[in-house]
């Protein structure tokens, strides 16, 4: 019988008051609720455990966002706007305190895995975070968690060398713009060519600016893209990758809306590649980090898809070879 | 759509005596590889280019004398010497097709934009060309993507948009184009760049329309 890890979980209940306004909204907090309850009925139901988050400081948070910007942002919420900046972007009242308690928890799973080595941490957070830039919400995405959770590290740990992998179907547009130029931080993605997919950014061409130059790594699959694909990608360029940046810490910026299922992309990964790629994410934390790996939900969107696709990953993470 | 918008405007110009040498560092140091020439007015004289420029200099199989000999004569040569002056230009009333035309046609990497008088006022390079196009099939909008809808049926056109704006979905370029099937046949496509995350909701507004997305 398989033996798993503990498997922390950061989450609160707070993050399904982000309300975007029912069934039409693809971001609905029914997709955390389908996630927790088959991780707990599944087969890492006995070695769950969950933390609940604290919110982020302000000083985090203005590492990454302009503080012109946090003001808008808390403004529209507070005005009882629905949307912020587009239509896509839907908010509540809550939205300005949901995001940032998303971001904080991912500051928790920072902490965790630098207390716990031996745990899976997983930042189970809404609203997502990789579009959002530095004054621009985008993409459902209002503060962007992953980049906020990479400059606690360096700040806090004195951990200087991120690689961040993210392998969401929709390129981290936020992710990118925020570290172009910072050789510390390593971002790579996986994601539908940018011609036919949302944001239309991320082109191969695009591999960093100035002394960031090299560290950008942009891998734009064809609509269509399987397991394989992904595969042959995590294989033949992100690990190449990840050999030469030698990182402190890896930070995923985990989307599953890849899924064949999801129609929120053309990519056809099944379920089951979201096991490869967290087996790949244990062995390399494991073999450059001393395990130093925390992940970080993004996207995903179909709801009967999305749960399985976590817990697959989660799983894979998680299994004592 | 004019060249104008999109080219270098007050490009480095030399005048036809300077010697190549100079010219040579000019193109190297500001990274250009195009220079044009004029006249003490400003008026177009000729184009000298980095290729130009390295085929003065002598080539590294000849014997170090006659190297030798073309180096000192190269030190001594002015732009004028090695310039082209059959060339073409572009005016301020050019549009980006007609530098589309003419930098095919004269398979060259840029062209001068003159005023009426011939003076030089810009530079239009394949560069600016590839921009400018970028630019206005909106390949450099943060937020969008490509949608190819099937042109079929009564008022195609015409309902796509209607739906697009009844739904509220931003949408910046609209292409009426033939679509090549992988069959060689061409069918008849509306593409759209359309701004929003949420696609799904896209194509069932479209689809309630009768619309087919590709």
């Amino acid at each position: 019988m398989a033996k798993f890890k503990q498997v922390n979980v950061v989450y609160s209940d707070r993050f399904l008051d982000h309300d975007t306004g029912g069934s039409d909204h693809p971001e609905s907090p029914e997709r955390l609720r389908r996630i927790l309850k088959n991780l707990n009925h599944g087969p890492l139901g006995d070695s769950l455990k969950l933390t609940e988050p604290s919110m982020a400081s302000n000083e985090s948070v203005l590492d990454v966002h302009s503080s012109d910007y946090l003001l808008r942002f808390e403004e529209a919420c507070l005005s009882g706007r629905q949307d912020f900046g587009h239509p896509d972007n839907r908010i509540c009242y809550d939205t300005y305190d949901v995001a940032l308690l998303a971001a904080g928890a991912c500051m928790n799973a920072v902490d965790l895995s630098e207390k716990a080595v031996d745990e899976v941490i997983f930042a189970l957070v809404r609203p997502p975070g990789h579009h959002a830039e530095t004054s621009l919400p985008l993409g459902f995405c209002f503060l962007n968690n992953v980049a906020i959770a990479a400059r606690y590290w360096q700040k806090k740990y004195g951990r200087r060398r991120i690689f961040i992998l993210d392998f969401d179907a929709h390129h981290g547009n936020g992710i990118q713009e925020l570290f172009d130029t910072d050789p510390d931080v390593f971002y790579a993605s996986i994601h539908e060519h940018p011609t036919f997919s949302f944001p239309g950014t991320g082109y191969e061409e695009d591999t960093g600016t100035g002394p960031g130059e090299g560290f950008t790594l942009n891998i734009a699959l064809p609509p269509g893209a399987t397991d394989s694909h992904v595969l042959k990608a995590l294989k033949e360029r992100v690990e190449p990758a990840l050999e030469q940046f030698r990182p402190d810490c890896i930070v995923s910026a985990a989307g599953f809306d890849a899924h064949e299922a999801d129609d929120m992309s053309g990519l056809a990964y099944t379920t089951h590649v979201f096991g490869h790629i967290g087996s790949f994410l244990a062995m390399w934390a494991e073999r450059m980090c001393q395990g130093r790996l925390i992940s970080v939900l993004e996207g995903g969107y179909s709801l009967d898809f999305l749960a399985p696709s976590v817990e697959m990953y989660l799983g894979a993470l998680a299994l004592k070879i | 759509m004019f060249v104008t918008g999109y080219m270098t405007k007050r490009p480095v110009t030399v005048s036809p005596e300077t010697l190549i040498q100079k010219a040579r560092q000019i193109l190297k140091e500001k990274g250009f590889r195009h220079l044009p020439v004029t006249s003490s007015e400003g008026k177009l004289l000729g184009m000298v280019t980095d290729r130009d420029i390295r085929s003065a200099y002598p080539s590294s199989v000849l014997d170090e004398k006659e190297r030798v000999r073309i180096l000192e004569k190269v030190s001594r040569s002015p732009v004028g010497s090695i310039m082209s002056t059959d060339l073409s230009s572009l005016n301020l009333n050019s549009t980006l097709d007609d530098a589309l035309i003419l930098l095919e046609k004269q398979n060259v990497g840029a062209l001068p934009v003159v005023d009426d008088d011939h003076v030089v006022v810009g530079i239009f390079s394949v560069r600016d060309l590839m921009r400018a196009y970028g630019e206005l099939f909106g390949l450099y909008e943060k937020g969008s993507s490509l949608i190819s809808i099937i042109e079929e049926g009564q008022g195609a056109m015409n309902r796509a948009i209607k739906v697009l704006e009844a739904a509220s979905i931003p949408f910046t370029r609209v292409i009426r184009a033939l679509h090549p099937l992988d069959d060689d046949r061409l069918c008849p496509v509306i593409h759209t760049r359309v701004q929003t995350m949420n696609l799904p909701s896209v194509k069932k507004a479209l689809s309630e329309a009768g619309l087919k997305v590709l």
